[in-house]
């Protein structure tokens, strides 16, 4: 017995994913497009007959002459994926349009076997609402009229129909598409013509159809939802609650990961078998656990932020939230679609990165990809927090005012950068030669199904768990690498960290960091923030040999700032002022200091290029602005 | 028949009508001018010569402004909505 692929296509919106749900249950897994790095989700279903099926969702599409990435993949998912089958869903509220969708399915999927079989089943969705809306649908004439089987998805044994219509219409062979002969143009006329001939409705004109139903009902939600004044208000209201649940949600979560990771590190070493000196003990507790650990941290964030996201897409709010800031984003070369993924860049850029999949202007998902490191992450505050005490001591209101100023600074720097960079990119066509466009379909609003927003956000978290985490994890063992050996078997962490690889890279380095007012000391630093940001702080900790024996974090950054004002240059004068530090500060707001992003950037872009491009620029512009900062403030004589 | 003015202009001209059922107009031509990937899309969407569209207003900053064709709503920037030259339908 073989296995059967049947392709599931339809526009965005049509209610594919649902469908798609209830066709293949629990088990569902992503893989990558054909050629690409989107996500493609597989399922299958044992059949009695033929054996497996094994059943694709594909990105939505309004035309399969693809003019988008999106759908160029859905038709080569088509060309590659050799289906027996396709299933083309047809929200049955639009009719008009997107039955056109299944006409040209049939066209590329015309017969050339002996038995006449179409090889293309409808997917009938949302048929309830057409039916509260008072009309009615004639599905014979409807299946009679495309010449292709319908089924309505709603109702009892919906799913055993589709199925068995699936079976019968499955081709022997898989099918080779062939070009459809028609323009999108007749298609349209053609699925126009059929609705009008199968539907029965009071009165079928769009005004008129506008005014009843569940239509009617989103035309009312609307006018409180895009009014000029409750709309901003509520869109203000969902972002904060958003932002919110991954900010502060998370948090204790993040903890629990971090804690459990380094309780199973610790436990290792503790047991009688493990020698704590032994290269492998190390590797597999400090590398492997600790970088198993690098990965995971992210999860929490991850899983909620698309759970968040999946509900308010599925309930049709998103793209209204996406009209309502779309014009202060556009004059900057973004787009509505780009303020989750950067509002979530104040939390962390990996699962903001990961959102930027719902921006569907392929160039302005790679800008938002581009300049969401600026936003300032939570990894930044315990640098931050350290820097600012070290400049304004114990006032606690010009620290917070400092820390405004940098928040300020991180959104300033991103217009900059949006703005010049999209500049950019219209001249040279970096991301592509598609220009930016809105044209936004806002759908019906409907209750999302929890357990469906659930199971969404599992898959995209497991999609990052498989994809990026083997990357984080390659990468943080490196940087472990970097600062343990060759001498790790050195009891004094100081003198470890001081002769490893990273300590003498610091040392050969110390010319690049002087102009920015630090030494080989603060060159460590940088080098080993690129695990986490937040590791400058302990690693400061460990060069200036503040040990961890005092119990609270608060204990440990007044002792480290008491180093921090002792220590010297080789010069003798000291080490860290006020304008070293504010450039100190300077560089963490713009460079792009963590592996984390950079691979998840490689992911989410799919360019090797775009991620180096964006790893080396970030922190090349932030080391002459640092540069730039220290050295004018010096020329002024502040020192 | 009136004379056919891009959408746009319509739009700005109007005061949207006081129930919010939207403003009949029919689509007279796509200008050739745009960007071909976003004038295929508007042909997939379904605006061509002679297509009802109904127009519902614009966003709480003024832009996009929000059209229904063929049972869609859709936002469109101005500079979309700008390729889209309609009449007014007479109710």
């Amino acid at each position: 017995m073989s296995t059967l692929n049947v392709l599931l296509i339809g526009s965005p919106n049509s209610g594919k994913t649902t469908l798609f749900n209830r066709l293949t249950g629990l088990r569902a897994k992503t893989v990558n497009y054909p050629g690409s790095t989107v996500d493609l989700t597989v399922g299958r279903w044992a059949n009695s007959q033929s054996g497996d099926v094994q059943l694709f969702d594909t990105p939505g599409v309004y035309s399969l002459n693809p003019r988008s990435p999106d759908e160029a993949i859905t038709v080569r998912a088509l060309e590659t994926k050799a289906p027996h089958a396709v299933v083309a869903v047809v929200d049955a509220t639009q009719l008009s349009r997107q039955l056109a969708i299944a006409l040209q399915l049939r066209e590329m999927f015309r017969s050339s076997d002996e038995r006449d079989v179409t090889a293309v089943v409808v997917a009938l969705t949302m048929l309830d609402l057409v039916q509260r809306e008072g009309d009615s649908i004639d599905l014979a004439k409807l299946s009679v009229e495309l010449g292709l089987k319908v089924i309505a998805t709603d109702g009892e044994g919906a799913v055993e129909k589709l199925r068995s219509a699936i079976e019968q219409e499955k081709a022997v062979e898989p099918r080779v598409v062939q070009k459809p002969q028609k323009s999108s143009v007749e298609h349209l006329r053609e699925a126009k013509r059929i609705k009008d001939l199968v539907t029965h409705s009071p009165k079928n004109d769009q005004r008129a159809q506008a005014l009843r139903g569940p239509r009617a009902v989103t035309r009312k939600i609307d006018r409180s939802v895009l009014h000029p004044f409750f709309g901003p208000l509520l869109f203000f209201a969902v972002m904060t609650t958003l932002f919110t649940l991954i900010y502060w949600l998370a948090q204790p979560l993040m903890e629990l990961v971090d804690s459990t990771f380094s309780a199973l590190a610790n436990g290792l070493m503790n047991q009688s078998w493990v020698d704590p000196d032994s290269l492998l003990a190390r590797l597999v507790s400090d590398g492997l656990i600790t970088g198993a650990g690098a990965v995971l941290i992210f999860v929490p964030q991850i899983y909620i932020l698309f759970c968040g996201l999946v509900f308010l897409e599925d309930s049709g709010y998103l793209a209204r939230a996406a009209t309502i800031v779309d014009r202060p984003l556009k004059a900057i070369g973004l787009g509505g679609r780009s303020f989750v993924p950067l509002l979530s860049g104040f939390a962390c850029a990996v699962p903001a990165m990961m959102a930027a999949r719902t921006v569907n202007s392929r160039r302005e998902r790679m800008l938002t990809l581009f300049v969401l490191p600026l936003m300032s992450c939570s990894a930044r505050l315990p640098v931050y927090a350290l820097l600012l005490g070290f400049v304004f001591g114990a006032n606690a209101l010009q620290a917070g005012f400092g820390l405004a100023a940098l928040y300020v600074g991180s959104i300033l720097a991103g217009v900059i950068a949006a703005s010049l960079i999209s500049r950019l990119a219209e001249k040279r066509g970096f991301f592509g030669a598609e220009k930016s466009f809105l044209m936004l379909e806002l759908p019906l609003y409907r209750m999302p199904n929890l357990i469906l927003v659930l199971k969404q956000a599992l898959l995209r978290t497991n999609s990052y768990v498989k994809r990026t985490g083997p990357v984080i994890l390659v990468l943080s063992v490196l940087i472990w690498a970097g600062t343990t050996f060759p001498n790790y078997r050195e009891q004094d962490a100081t003198v470890r960290l001081e002769q490893s690889f990273a300590g003498r890279a610091g040392q050969v380095l110390s010319p690049v960091f002087e102009p920015m007012g630090g030494d080989w000391r603060t060159g460590l630093g940088l080098i080993s923030a690129f695990a986490a940001r937040e590791v400058f702080v302990s690693t400061m900790a460990i060069i200036f040999h503040v040990t961890e024996t005092d119990e609270s974090e608060d204990s440990l950054q007044s002792g480290l700032l008491t180093q921090m004002r002792e220590a010297k240059a080789p010069s003798g004068a000291p080490l860290f002022t006020l304008a070293s530090t504010l450039g100190l500060m300077l560089f963490f707001m713009i460079a792009l200091q963590c592996l984390a992003t950079f691979a998840v950037a490689l992911r989410e872009s799919g360019s090797m290029k775009f991620a180096v491009t964006q790893l080396l620029l970030f922190n090349l512009v932030a080391y002459v602005l640092t540069v730039a900062l220290v050295q004018g403030l010096r020329f002024m004589g502040i020192n | 028949m009136a004379m056919p003015t891009d959408l746009v202009t319509w739009v700005l001209d109007q005061n949207m009508p006081p129930d919010d059922s939207g403003v009949s107009l029919k689509v007279h031509h796509i200008s050739a001018e745009g960007d071909p990937a976003l004038l295929g899309r508007l042909e997939d969407l379904g605006l061509g010569p002679f297509e009802e569209i109904l127009y519902f207003g614009r966003a709480p900053l003024g832009e996009p402004i929000y059209i229904s064709v063929r049972e869609t709503v859709l936002a469109l920037r101005l500079m979309e909505a700008r390729l889209i030259f309609v009449t007014r339908v007479v109710p």
